[in-house]
């Protein structure tokens, strides 16, 4: 085996050795990481089954591990320009590629995937090798082959035919090849060849349109515009966008945006102590997840509502999984829409189970995890992680007989200064969501106490989770978050000084056209920035990302 | 050297005692194994093949005299365990797993099983959907032995067998040790040690067309910045790590060194539904077995100790165990049903021996149970309510260093088809999640991965 | 109504769902209509009186009677469990048992297949007069021949026709014992009559007095095995309690008996899920409608005639409880915990029997006819003015209930709606 670059080196280039690492800064208020721009982004596990359903149709099954995806300040988007594939990765991109590609290749799918075949026209079926790497390179690899891949997708499959002794053998072989390319793997930008310097090509640009909008790769219509060169006429572009935007798959971009922005991923690995919150399941976790994500997208799409609303809506969405949960039943066993009534005090999404239990220990609620989520996706806040030398045992001394209630024991937090600075923060507002238990189940007292909701958000007073939302529905760092949120995703990467300007109009067209979610999106997706290269850096800037991991807080 | 950020931090475990359960971040290291070990099973080439096999034993047990109370490694063994002490570092227990009949009937001692085995529970046999799990993975590794699998029963019926492809056509068993040594070290034995290689041209394939990948290296790195100029190279490394692995797979095969063909066995005496003979008879066959997996013979096995109304009794006792199960009354002084106890305990000791008799037999660095991964398990809990929920499941083995045994996981009530999920994914077949209905799952028992 | 504006709904709402112990139960403002409390029973079982630990007089299985039957040599013989498999045989040539799969491919194709006609079709259920067609052409006796085991095999055997074997009722006792739990459904005293646990004197339950010295029976009612076992979850009775002004003491409710069509599910802690949604079985005539009073949280409804599925394992039948009555106590953690007693139908008993089949009964030890033959013989209910036999027995069944939500389907809210009106 020749001497290759060190492991060593590159993981610790790369930063990244493939898990899930929350990176974020040591000290409040300092930006977020410097991740170097970057024209390469690994497609997410939800990409690429969006983009086999579309391509090879939805009955194609995709099993196998997939390379855990990286959250960056929160973003896995943002992540998707950190990272890479190491090998154990990669075994298993080739694994799921040719489970795909075997399926493909059966009597039921085979006529409409390949469609053709060796025959006397074709004797060694070149010609329809040649004809099936084209179009389905197109799809893959998002862009036109190049005729020199053309050629060598053709050999390659004439070759591995004879060593097989099969056509479709080969085949096969060379369409598992595509789909563990790296140009199907990774969006990489392309540099258009004429127009104004440093933007993409109008592929590169439909990758990203499609990425951004629907969370899959481009579909034949888009594709055709970028052929046409539509796309890099500001009218093309629009219509392609109106379009996309108008269309039903809207809604699954905007989920993909919702789930990122708010990690709902990490409920998968949500686990309850069965005995204190036996009401709680693996279900009950997946339900609450996709409970958030209608409840999201039939406030803002369906309704085309503005999402200041989110925090103080009443309409949820339910389904009997749920109904234990919050303790109401649930007529249809499918998904439907369930109105608290006015003066319950379930209202906004901060009242969700995702949330409430997604940020709580097994067996008891932590106010601080709450705040601590709350503050750093909602309000794009950082909060550092606690000292080494912390003592918990009071706060997790849950039978405590005279501090009674979780506040009482946290208390402990904002006697002491140091501890002060940043609970306060996270305290304030997590205290307020204390009604709901580790699983989200609303009640009243704790050990017979009723249940202090009293707390400060920014100064300003609340009790309980509907008044701290629309508190939330009335702060401008709220809207604020949601708008460099959705630009970070799309962009898939943090914000610099240079960006800011942008972000500043963003900020003015989101609350002067009534909070609109959808215009927020269709004003970036027209942005010719959005379209932009990345901007060279100066030598011996920063080449590695500095990673914290950041434990979770065991108070 | 990686970072190796400890996945620990992410598990999220229930701190008050109650039965949690845990769950990890989908466990990317199984894969990761630097030595290449880790691939055995799917690659192979240069390394032990990592073989499977199940163990079955009916009506199951008493759970408050089998349910160890301690969850993790050193776990306790109350009585009815007690007989796995000396192997008790091989041997991880999993309690509390369900089979969720998810509104259907409970048909006594056919749901368990079905549940346990398909991952879903029917009513009817038409309706029984997919391969039993063993299935599964000896369809992904079985074609490299001479035998896809060998199914195995210790009571003389061929019919004693719960591997099936659907409800219709279940694999027949070899009924005795004397079958399994015709069968296996016959006259047409396959002597791996003298094999001709020929090198599989999928390989060769999978291997060229990796190579056309990494052509593009130089036109893509072009294209890039420097920093993304690194994470690209990276890729490629791992694509020149794969293309070394598949060149492996094209060599041949180290020696199966601890094959020796043995003798022909004597057939044991005695009335076979006797508890004590059936030991012996199960002895005998093991130590077959043992062989047939050191000689490559196989890599994928189904041992059914007894039936799932087992039929098994002691000589002089009126009743047999299953009878017992439902007609026996609980002692008052003890506490429970003395025979019933009698033939659990019975069949800890026959599963003890089991996995001490495949421990004994040396191979590579360590010993067979070291390239080996045994799933046991019943087909009820308790059995006098034909109860399936907390089926006992016993793993033995280390799968080629994938698995950590002598752990206790308590499964608070989750689907039993998180443990055939498991076992499909650690032998190597591509799945992310299996089971139906109220058992579908895609979490696998990530506490006893490695 | 009782003191209807004496308490404001909101305080109501405190009261009715009082705060657990252990502060596990939402004590938000709940969902689902004012004033109603719904249940799901999630274990429902006769009961009766004896001590399960004891071996006092037990009633043979079918096996054991057989034995009893043959010369000494031979049943010395086939006594060894080893020997099961050819008692089981010798038994059922015997008797002239028969059971044949429907469908090929049962038990992994080790079922003997009954020849079908040609006009029934491949996994559908046959007609009766199919049934009666199948059974001559496999050569079941005349008129002999039932659907048993799920609908999937056709059978003749001492479960389905328990008149005609009346060997097997031989060594047969009725239970013994004078105390037992249940009511004084006909408000005397008489000769046949329990006293109950607390030393009340009248207790009808004859039911028990037919089937409570088998072993099975007593084991069901030791409330060590109820706590472990969750029956007719596929099936789940129901009981609405609606129209409660004060849940500690009401004059007048409307009380309904419901089945669901949903099963009930285990939650987290391997007890049942409470607060689950349960829509009901559209069938009109397992709605059965009361009214009760609660006295110091005590509910008692007045009888009523109710029809009710159990499903459970291989049994699968309608219960009908004539003259119904169900005592049962609020408990402080939100759950329901009482009985339901009244007259069982004959029919609907027997069926349940039946469908347990030869090979179940067997394995519990419980001989088929000799249960029919007793519960005839102490029916105490609902006389028929026809024949004038009794067709129901006197029965006690407990339960345990936690709280539920009840979903109308749209038959059931139409139907209310129109009786409100």
């Amino acid at each position: 085996m020749k001497l290759r670059m060190s492991r060593m080196a590159l993981a610790a280039a790369a930063g990244a050795a493939g898990l899930s690492i929350l990176l974020s800064s040591a000290l409040p208020g300092k930006p977020n990481a410097v991740i170097p721009q970057s024209s390469v982004r690994r497609l997410t596990e939800a990409q690429y089954r969006n983009v086999i359903a579309d391509v090879f149709g939805s009955g194609v099954e995709v099993v196998g591990r997939f390379e855990p995806d990286l959250r960056v300040d929160g973003l896995t988007a943002v992540g998707s320009s950190a990272v890479s594939i190491t090998p154990g990765g990669l075994e298993q991109y080739d694994a799921i590629a040719r489970h795909i590609v075997a399926q493909l290749f059966a009597p039921e799918n085979r006529a409409k995937v390949v469609g053709c075949a060796p025959g006397a026209t074709d004797p060694d079926g070149a010609r329809c090798a040649a004809d099936v790497v084209t179009r389905i390179g197109l799809r893959l690899f998002r862009r036109p082959l190049a005729l020199g891949e053309v050629r060598a997708g053709v050999a390659q499959t004439l070759n591995s035919a004879g060593k097989l002794g099969n056509f479709d053998g080969g085949l096969a072989a060379t369409l598992v090849g595509m789909l563990t390319s790296p140009n199907f793997l990774f969006r990489i930008d392309t540099p258009a060849r004429s127009g104004p310097a440093g933007t993409i090509d109008g592929y590169s640009k439909a990758t990203r349109l499609s990425f951004l909008l629907w969370n899959t790769s481009p579909d034949d219509t888009l594709l055709a515009a970028a052929a046409s060169g539509a796309l890099d006429k500001p009218e093309g572009l629009r219509a392609q966008v109106d379009r996309m935007i108008a269309s039903p798959r809207f809604a699954d971009g905007a989920r993909a945006f919702f789930d990122d922005f708010l990690q709902l991923s990490d409920i998968d690995h949500l686990s309850k102590d069965a005995l204190i919150y036996p009401a709680f399941s693996t279900s009950v976790a997946a339900a609450a997840r996709e409970q958030t994500l209608r409840t999201i997208t039939d406030l803002l799409i369906d309704h085309k509502g503005d999402y200041r609303d989110l925090f103080t809506t009443r309409r949820f969405a339910m389904t009997r999984a749920l109904g234990p949960i919050y303790d109401i039943p649930v007529a249809k066993p499918g998904w439907s829409i369930y109105e608290f009534p006015a003066g319950d005090p379930r209202a906004g999404i901060l009242a969700q189970a995702s949330l409430l239990a997604l940020h709580a220990h097994p067996g008891r609620t932590s106010p601080t995890l709450r705040g601590k989520a709350i503050r750093e996706t909602l309000l794009c806040q950082k909060i550092p992680s606690p000292p080494a030398n912390v003592n918990f045992a009071v706060v997790q001394d849950v039978n405590n007989p005279t501090l009674k209630t979780t506040r009482q024991r946290l208390e402990a937090h904002l006697d002491d200064e140091e501890c002060a600075s940043c609970h306060k923060a996270t305290d304030g507002i997590g205290l307020g969501l204390e009604q709901f238990d580790g699983a989200g189940q609303f009640r009243r007292t704790e050990h017979d106490m009723p249940i202090d909701v009293t707390g400060k958000f920014d100064k300003a007073p609340f009790d309980g989770v509907a008044n701290l939302g629309q508190l939330f529905h009335d702060s401008p760092k709220v809207s604020a978050c949601l708008v460099s949120t959705v630009w970070r995703y799309g962009n898939g990467r943090n914000i610099q000084a240079e960006d800011q300007p942008v972000i500043d109009d963003l900020n003015r067209g989101f609350a002067a056209n009534g909070y609109r979610f959808m215009d927020l999106v269709r004003t970036i997706a027209l942005d010719p920035g959005f379209y932009a290269l990345p901007r060279a850096r100066p030598a011996g800037a920063i080449t590695t990302a500095s990673a914290t991991i950041s434990k979770r807080s065991a108070s | 050297m990686k970072d190796r950020i400890s996945r620990r931090g992410f598990i999220l475990r229930g701190v008050l005692g109650g039965a949690a359960v845990t769950v990890g971040i989908p466990i990317l290291d199984a894969f990761l194994d630097e030595n290449g070990a880790a691939f055995a099973a799917t690659l192979g080439g240069g390394s032990l093949p990592v073989r499977f096999g199940t163990w079955f034993w009916g009506c199951g047990m008493i759970p408050e005299r089998w349910v160890p109370q301690k969850a993790g490694a050193n776990y306790d063994l109350p009585p009815q365990l007690e007989p796995i002490r000396a192997v008790q570092q091989h041997v991880s227990v999993l309690s509390g797993f369900d089979v969720m009949l998810d509104g259907k009937a409970n048909l006594p001692h056919i749901s368990g099983n079905t549940g346990v085995r398909t991952g879903e529970a029917v009513d009817t046999w038409q309706a029984i959907k997919a391969p039993t799990f063993d299935i599964l993975i000896s369809d992904a590794i079985g074609s490299g032995s001479y035998f896809r699998a060998l199914d195995l029963s210790l009571d003389g019926n061929p019919q004693t067998s719960y591997s099936f492809r659907n409800g219709s056509s279940i694999n027949a068993s070899v009924p005795s040790p004397v079958e399994l040594y015709e069968k296996v070290f016959g006259a047409d034995f396959h002597d791996p040690n003298k094999a001709d290689f020929k090198p599989d041209p999928k390989f060769m394939v999978r291997k060229s067309v990796l190579s056309g990948v990494a052509e593009q290296r130089r036109a893509l790195l072009a294209k890039v910045g420097s920093a993304d100029r690194i994470r690209l190279d990276q890729y490629f490394t791992s694509v020149r790590e794969m293309e070394d692995k598949l060149a492996l797979q094209l060599q041949k095969p180290p020696p199966a060194e601890a094959c020796v063909r043995p003798n022909a066995p004597v057939p044991i005496k005695g009335d076979i539904t006797d508890i004590g003979v059936r030991k012996a008879n199960h002895k005998l066959m093991t130590q077959l077995l043992g062989m047939a997996l050191a000689c490559n013979q196989t890599r994928v096995f189904n041992m059914n100790f007894d039936t799932a109304a087992a039929e098994l009794r002691r000589a002089g006792d009126t009743t047999g165990y299953h009878q017992s199960t439902h007609e026996e009354l609980v002692d008052r002084s003890l506490g429970y049903q003395p025979t019933v106890d009698r033939f659990a305990v019975g069949s800890m000791e026959a599963w003890a021996d089991f996995v001490q008799t495949l421990g004994d037999i040396k191979e590579g660095a360590g010993t067979l149970l070291d390239n080996l991964l045994v799933v046991a398990h019943s087909e009820v809990s308790f059995a006098k309510n034909h109860d399936v929920a907390g089926i006992p499941v016993m793993l033995a083995g280390r799968a080629g260093g994938r698995v950590k045994p002598g752990l206790h996981v308590k499964g608070s009530g989750e689907p039993i088809s998180r443990i055939g999920l498991t076992a499909q994914q650690i032998m190597g077949v591509p799945v992310d999640s299996w089971g139906g209905g109220a058992m579908r799952s895609n979490r696998s028992v990530s506490e006893i991965l490695v | 109504m009782g003191k209807a504006g004496l308490y404001p709904i909101a305080a109501l709402a405190m009261l009715v769902l009082p705060i657990g112990g252990a502060g596990l139960a939402a004590d938000a403002p709940t969902g689902g209509p004012p004033g109603t409390r719904a249940f799901v029973v999630n274990g429902l079982f006769f009961s009766g009186g004896g001590d399960p630990n004891s071996d006092s007089a037990q009633s043979p299985g079918s096996y054991d009677v057989y034995l009893s039957m043959l010369p000494p040599a031979e049943r010395a013989a086939l006594s060894s469990p080893g020997k099961r498999g050819e008692l089981k045989k010798r038994m059922w040539d015997h008797f002239g048992f028969r059971r044949l799969s429907l469908w090929p491919g049962d038990f992994g194709g080790r079922a003997q297949v009954a020849k079908l006609p040609p006009d029934v079709k491949l996994h559908q259920k046959p007609t009766p007069e199919q049934v009666r067609a199948i059974a001559a052409l496999n050569g079941f006796p005349k008129d002999r021949g039932s659907l048993a085991y799920q609908d999937q095999t056709i059978t003749y055997s001492g479960c389905t026709n328990p008149y005609d074997f009346p060997d097997l009722a031989k060594g047969y006792v009725p239970y013994q014992g004078k105390i037992s739990y249940g009511m004084n459904l006909d408000g005397k005293v008489g000769p046949h009559d329990f006293t109950g646990p607390d030393g009340k004197r009248g207790i009808d339950n004859q039911l028990w007095r037919a089937i409570g010295s088998y072993k099975q029976s007593q084991e069901m009612n030791d409330p060590a095995v109820q706590e472990k076992v969750m029956l007719s979850a596929r099936a789940p009775m129901l009981i609405e309690v609606s129209g409660i002004d004060d849940p500690r003491n009401d004059p007048d409710v409307t009380v309904r008996v419901l089945t669901g069509a949903d099963p009930l599910v285990r939650d987290g802690s391997g007890k049942p899920l409470a607060r689950a949604s349960f829509t009901l079985d559209p069938d009109p005539s397992l709605v059965n409608v009361t009214h009760g009073h609660i006295v110091n949280g005590e509910l008692t409804t007045d009888p009523v005639d109710i029809r009710f599925v159990f499903r459970e394992q291989i049994i699968d039948n309608i219960r009908t409880v004539r003259g119904a009555v169900i005592k049962a106590t609020f408990k402080p953690d939100g759950s329901l915990d009482g009985g339901l007693f009244g007259y069982t139908t004959l029919a609907s008993y027997y069926d349940m029997i039946e469908h347990m089949t030869q090979d179940g009964a067997d394995n519990v030890g419980m001989s088929c006819v000799a249960i029919r033959l007793a519960i005839d013989k102490f029916a105490d209910g609902f006389r028929d003015p026809r024949t004038g036999r009794f067709t129901a027995i006197s029965s006690a069944m407990k339960f345990r209930a936690v709280p539920a939500f009840v979903i109308d389907s749209p038959v059931q809210t139409a139907s209310r709606a129109e009786s409100a009106q």
